[in-house]
């Protein structure tokens, strides 16, 4: 095999494994206390959704509604098949990012939105400390004017953390 | 350049072939059930059950096939692994399970693990059945998660064969957009317990 082929291998086996990695908001190992938090959204129609995710921890992206309902939608054309993830995650002080958005099925029908004004997307990163036992969800809001995107106690229907709004 | 493709032939191979789900173009769990009900029960009650301890934050990996114990629940027999659980007050139990027998996708099955706490005492209390989330990834494949809250007072947790007669799966190659696979009495599962 010559030097070549052998760095492309390399490349495209180095490539495959990152695409594998996921980070994993509880360590293995962690024997702490922990919270449970889940995405939201809903469907606006068969090929469009909004989601509202928690997308990384501390810097780490996490895996998602965004990309779980990407998955499930592969090979589907127009069609989305939407996923709400929900994870466990360490109950102690961390910086999420949020991420709320439509979302579409197939790139083209993003695009198409975005160039009619119907599409809106807003993230950013916040503080949050989950209790222990603690059960949240990602909330949020899509408009034309201010979008927003926070995480709410699922007991008392309370935002805990700051809202974050599209600038 | 050859050797590296005898390689790849070999390592694909491997990776298709063996273990107790290692049987291509057979739908097991009838087999299987015939095995379960020929099967001797391995204990008399609950509490002669053998429970292995569980490790917080820990994924713990079974493979529950003809060979597993045998227990008439509530006049249903069925396969299971039974685990200790250390106590606490806010845990979460994580199962997952993977397709098994699936190089012809149509005689692979899936075990849809219900989920069965037992006090102090080994009495039965509550019998949970997680609604299981279907994914699959490049390289990690197919598999399906459910979550359960454990309950304050759980000592044990059994896993078993549920009500749920399959799941279904993204599958491009499938004219319906999606692969249904039928739900049996064995298969390989993970449990993982988090919280303190």
């Amino acid at each position: 095999m010559n030097t070549s082929i052998r760095a492309l291998f390399a490349v495209a086996i180095t490539a495959c494994l990152a695409s594998c990695a996921t980070y994993k908001p509880v360590p293995e190992g962690y024997t702490g206390p922990v919270a449970v938090i889940s995405d939201s959204g809903f469907s606006e129609s068969g090929s469009k959704a909004r989601i509202f995710a928690l997308i990384e921890v501390d810097g780490n992206s996490i895996d998602n509604s965004f990309t779980a309902s990407a998955r499930a939608s592969q090979g589907q054309g127009f069609a989305l098949t939407t996923r709400y993830v929900s994870r466990p995650i360490p109950a102690a002080p961390m910086k999420v990012k949020l991420k709320g958005s439509h979302t579409t099925a197939a790139p083209i029908h993003a695009i198409f939105s975005q160039a009619s004004g119907s599409f809106f997307s807003v993230e950013g990163v916040t503080d949050f400390t989950p209790a222990p036992g603690g059960r949240y969800v990602v909330k949020g809001e899509l408009s034309k004017d201010a979008s927003s995107v926070w995480i709410e106690d699922v007991a008392t229907n309370l935002p805990v953390t700051e809202k974050v709004m599209s600038k | 350049m050859k050797l590296s493709l005898h390689l790849l032939v070999v390592l694909l191979v491997s990776a298709c072939a063996g273990g107790p789900f290692g049987e291509a173009g057979t739908f097991l769990p009838p087999k299987h059930r015939e095995a379960l009900q020929a099967a001797k029960v391995c204990c008399a009650s609950y509490r002669d059950i053998q429970y292995a301890k569980l490790q917080r934050g820990v994924e713990t990996k079974i493979v529950v096939s003809t060979e597993s114990p045998v227990f008439e629940f509530d006049g249903r027999r069925g396969f299971f692994a039974a685990f200790e659980l250390p106590p606490g007050a806010n845990r979460v139990l994580v199962v997952t399970t993977v397709p098994v027998n699936m190089l012809w996708n149509r005689t692979g099955h899936v075990m849809i693990p219900a989920v069965l706490f037992l006090d102090d005492s080994y009495q039965p209390y509550r019998n949970i059945y997680p609604p299981y989330q279907t994914d699959s990834q490049p390289f990690r494949g197919s598999w399906a998660q459910g979550q359960v809250e454990v309950p304050k007072d759980a000592r044990y947790v059994i896993l078993l064969e549920g009500p749920a007669g399959g799941l279904a799966w993204r599958d491009r190659d499938q004219a319906s957009g999606s692969l249904f696979v039928r739900g049996g009495p064995t298969g390989e599962i993970g449990v993982s317990l988090f919280g303190t």
